[in-house]
């Protein structure tokens, strides 16, 4: 009997043709998400950050607090109260000193208890720190 | 020809590659590249904390100073006078050389005070300083 030369392609063959351009979308979608995305660590609690048209960016190294819109603190994603929180500022400066700290703080929280905390904050020795902000376009 | 020969001359099927398990894997990355990725612009404005030198500043302020009060977003008070930001804009720009000190009203959010900042920015005022609200 004369051997067939041709051979049926098996189901799992003309699956996988089928599926090669959806492949090439996918492979793409997943390139522009890797480049455009951001990976950044959680916030501790849901924060919108006040709007400004600064263009300055923060270095992710900084010691970090946290203020949400309901007065609740973190330092370095540790919840504490305002005391605890100069003790652990202190002694984040203490380890290295002029170290920027960064403040992200929901824009709707209290100008006034903010102005408050940083007073607090200068009396340990910070004196400049940097509030993070969502760019706004124009003024 | 001899069995021996005819076994050799078997050829093995080759075994295709199934793309699917890949198609798992790159969907799974581009799910958690999805849920991790962030599109917010994070940016930061550098803020000098309010001090007892300011207070002081403010204390003794003169007619070439200005002393701001913020209340809300877009209601500023300077000297008895109501400003939006756009008015207030006008206003200091008229008055580039002024000490500028900021004080704060009870229902003011922060996002007015970083407005104000933003202000004083565009328009080059160095001299502005906040000043530690009453307890």
């Amino acid at each position: 009997m004369r051997r067939l030369e041709y051979r049926k392609p098996r189901q799992t063959e003309k699956i996988d043709k089928h599926i090669l351009p959806m492949t090439n979308i996918i492979f793409l979608m997943l390139i522009f998400f890797m480049i455009a995305g951001q990976i950044t660590a959680t916030d501790p609690f849901a924060i919108t950050p006040s709007k400004s048209i600064s263009t300055t960016h923060t270095k992710p190294e900084d010691g970090i607090i946290h203020l949400s819109k309901d007065g609740e603190i973190t330092f370095q994603y540790q919840a504490m109260d305002a005391e605890e929180l100069k003790v652990k500022v202190a002694e984040y400066l203490a380890e290295a000193p002029g170290a920027v700290l960064r403040l992200k703080a929901d824009a709707d929280y209290s100008a006034v208890e903010t102005l408050f905390l940083l007073a607090e904050l200068h009396e340990i020795g910070v004196e400049k720190i940097s509030l993070i902000t969502q760019l706004e376009n124009s003024l | 020809m001899s069995p021996l020969n005819r076994s050799l001359k078997i050829k093995r099927r080759s075994t295709p590659i199934s793309l699917t398990p890949l198609i798992d894997v790159v969907f799974i990355l581009l799910i958690f590249f999805l849920l991790v990725s962030t599109f917010e612009e994070i940016r930061s404005v550098e803020i000098v904390p309010p001090s007892a030198q300011s207070d002081a500043r403010e204390s003794t302020a003169d007619e070439q100073s200005l002393t701001i009060l913020v209340q809300g977003n877009d209601d500023y008070l300077v000297r008895a006078e109501s400003y939006s930001l756009e008015s207030l804009k006008i206003f200091l720009g008229e008055q580039p050389d002024r000490v500028i000190f900021v004080k704060t009203g009870p229902n003011a959010p922060l996002q007015a005070i970083v407005s104000l900042i933003d202000l004083a920015n565009t328009l080059n005022l160095s001299k502005v300083s906040l000043v530690q609200p009453e307890k």
